[in-house]
């Protein structure tokens, strides 16, 4: 059972389709992370720094520039999602069912 | 039974109560919109829940709803789950008392979401069948590791329920006029009908239903405070800067996140505790594949962060609007009164009080009911993912050995709903008067610090070990736990003392890297048969977590 198994899985790994997969789906995974992490914390590391600079109003109206700068985060934060959703579904679901296929399970 | 029993009790004594209590404040008589409300809630979930019973036979019924719940509907039960009443009156409080700081909160509760995302979602439904313990139990020795994942899950769960129902039995108790005690009661048997009777398909329709009511219900309330100013957020702001006590400050970021080092260190909590909350994680079995569970994450993130946009204008609406009415604060013999800490029911109940003010009785009965119904469905999520580590992980997995029929953990699983929803009530009423706010945060850093590691390094890095990952998983929990005890919320609010042992409020800072750094060097050092076994078992977990080649019902058989 466990050889029977193991032998399926080095197959697959070393699957052409499934190696791209998982090395393009990985590279994508891991810069977004990054990139939502820098942005959290870099936000944080900001307003501790620099709080006078975020109070200020922008000009001609009565927001201030934190304020907006957080709602500006809070939307980034779903664009970042919705990247990541669009590529999977465009591009790494048909090469997951390519091998799935291939690999006839 | 006990339903008739319930309605009977709560039809007898809440109008009395109510009107006691009226007659004791004056200000208000009973609120019959929002009674009614709230029996509708009680009724339409109930109804929910009964119709549900037929689906609780099977192991994948109970804990998953057969895998068959779409990812939209997931999407809205997984934003149900996560936006609690701490999140929608605490956020609008802490923006009520504190302004820009309280924005920064609702941040790092939505950040947490890409990163449960990116690296979660997807791998978890592929591992795993019912509990997130099944995808760490995939390659590793299932006794020790299901136990350790189980104790973490019912840390979290306990202390965030026990927040929740404090939390729970002080706001019924405002807006009802009910006793606590009775409160509590009520929510406790309630969620344990709704998770014994109803399991996960019921859960998730009283998820589904709250989410949707607090959407609108915020929706409403932004229209309406939006169009007092004339569609103006900058109108909105000034007039909060010329009544709030702090002046214009409140539009700028004040000492919340002052020091780094805490701020930090309350960012990792909210990021990567979020990926940790076993009932969070637990929603991702309830959809069919990888692809569901993927887009359900995108439809919540949409959600939550609609709602984080939503919640400053409850926050400063309400700092514009009831801070210059003195009719809605506790006032002084001398006519003084605080603008934050003498509102009726405190700050908590600033987004109840916009209601009234801006709707009168209805729109108040309304938000009012919301505010229920977001408790009552956070607690049935929590009471579900606590049963499901008890019947699943601690009794199906570790004590009988994965050889217990799905009748009789099913069976388990009820018994332990009832348990967890008793003990619930018992904590919640002894914690009545204490504070409770860090127990929240103990549950987020708990889960920061030790399901987060654990489930990531088994994931991501071969040289996990079984070793390792227990050792992490321990050490992660205690320092936590340890660290909040001895930090000024625990150390000096509750026992006492003068000053704090740990100077942080937030203990992810240190319990987070403490973990990792056990998992790798216990895992390192570990030259057993099993730790070379379950390495190598590592390429056939990633294939598996990549593309869930077994899409089956049950966990593959990797550790048996």
């Amino acid at each position: 059972m466990q050889q029977h198994k193991s032998n399926g899985t080095l197959r697959i790994l070393a699957d052409p389709g499934f190696r791209e997969l998982t090395s393009a789906r990985a590279k994508l995974r891991w810069s977004l992370s990054v990139v939502t992490l820098i942005m959290f914390f870099g936000f944080i590391v900001v307003i501790s720094t620099a709080r006078g600079a975020l109070g200020a109003m922008i000009p001609g109206s009565a927001i201030p520039v934190g304020l907006l700068l957080t709602l500006a985060v809070i939307g980034l934060v779903v664009v970042l999602t919705g990247i990541y959703v669009m590529r999977c579904n465009s591009r790494f679901d048909e090469l997951a069912r390519a091998v799935k296929q291939e690999f006839g399970r | 039974m006990k339903v008739r029993s319930l309605f009977i009790a709560l039809l007898t004594s809440l109008p009395f109560t109510a009107t006691a209590e009226a007659a004791a404040t004056t200000t208000r008589g009973p609120n019959w919109i929002a009674i009614g409300m709230f029996l509708v809630i009680v009724v339409t979930t109930l109804v929910i829940t009964f119709r549900s019973a037929g689906s609780t036979k099977s192991k994948a019924g109970f804990y998953t709803a057969g895998h068959a719940i779409t990812p939209l509907q997931n999407g809205l039960a997984i934003a149900g789950d996560f936006l609690s009443a701490a999140a929608f009156l605490g956020i609008s409080a802490l923006i009520y008392a504190n302004g820009f700081d309280g924005m920064l909160y609702a941040l790092g509760f939505l950040t947490g979401w890409p990163i449960v995302l990116f690296l979660m979602s997807e791998r978890m439904r592929n591992l795993g069948s019912y509990t997130f313990a099944d995808a760490v139990a995939y390659r590793l020795d299932r006794t020790p590791i299901r136990l350790v994942a189980a104790f973490g899950s019912l840390v979290v769960v306990l202390f965030y329920l026990i927040a929740q129902m404090v939390g729970a039995g002080k706001v019924i108790e405002l807006l009802f006029g009910v006793n606590y005690l009775f409160a509590v009661i009520g929510v406790g048997i309630l969620m344990i009908l709704y998770v014994a009777v109803g399991g996960m398909q019921a859960t998730t329709w009283v998820q589904i239903t709250k989410a949707a009511l607090l959407l609108c219900g915020g929706t409403l309330m932004g229209i309406v405070v939006l169009w007092k100013f004339g569609f103006s957020f900058g109108d909105l702001l000034t007039a909060a800067g010329k009544v709030h006590p702090k002046g214009t400050a409140i539009l700028s970021p004040g000492g919340f996140f002052a020091e780094p080092v805490s701020a930090i260190s309350l960012g990792l909590a909210l990021v990567f505790g979020t990926a940790g909350l076993p009932h969070i994680l637990m929603r991702f079995f309830t959809v069919k594949d990888a692809e569901s569970a993927r887009k359900s994450v995108f439809y919540a993130t949409t959600c939550i962060a609609y709602f984080c946009l939503i919640i400053p204008l409850l926050g400063f609406g309400a700092v514009a609007i009831l801070m210059p009415d003195p009719s809605y604060f506790n006032v002084g013999a001398s006519g003084q009164f605080n603008k934050i800490t003498d509102l009726i029911g405190g700050p908590n109940m600033a987004s109840i009080h916009l209601a009234q003010a801006m709707g009168g009785p209805i729109l108040l009965g309304f938000i009012s009911a919301v505010a229920f119904a977001t408790i009552l469905a956070v607690v049935a999520g929590l009471t579900l993912a606590g049963a499901s580590a008890v019947s699943h992980d601690i009794y199906g997995q570790v004590i009988a050995k994965g050889q217990a029929s799905e009748a009789r953990e099913v069976w388990v699983s009820k018994v332990a709903a009832i348990t967890i929803g008793i003990v619930a009530v018992l904590l919640a009423y002894a914690f009545e008067n204490q504070n409770v706010a860090f127990m929240a945060g103990l549950a987020l850093s708990v889960a920061a610090s030790c399901n987060f590691p654990v489930l990531a390094t088994v994931i991501f890095w071969r040289g996990t070990t079984t070793r390792g990952a227990v050792a992490g998983g321990l050490a992660g929990l205690i320092a936590a736990v340890v660290l909040v005890v001895a930090s000024k919320i625990v150390w000096v609010a509750v026992f006492k003392f003068p000053a704090p042992l740990f100077p942080y409020d937030n203990p992810a800072l240190f319990s987070m890297p403490l973990a990792f750094l056990f998992i790798w060097l216990f895992s390192i050092t570990d030259q057993t048969a099993r730790a070379a076994r379950e390495r190598k078992s590592f390429d056939e977990q990633f294939v598996q977590s990549e593309i869930g080649m077994l899409q089956a019902d049950s966990p593959a058989p990797a550790s048996s």
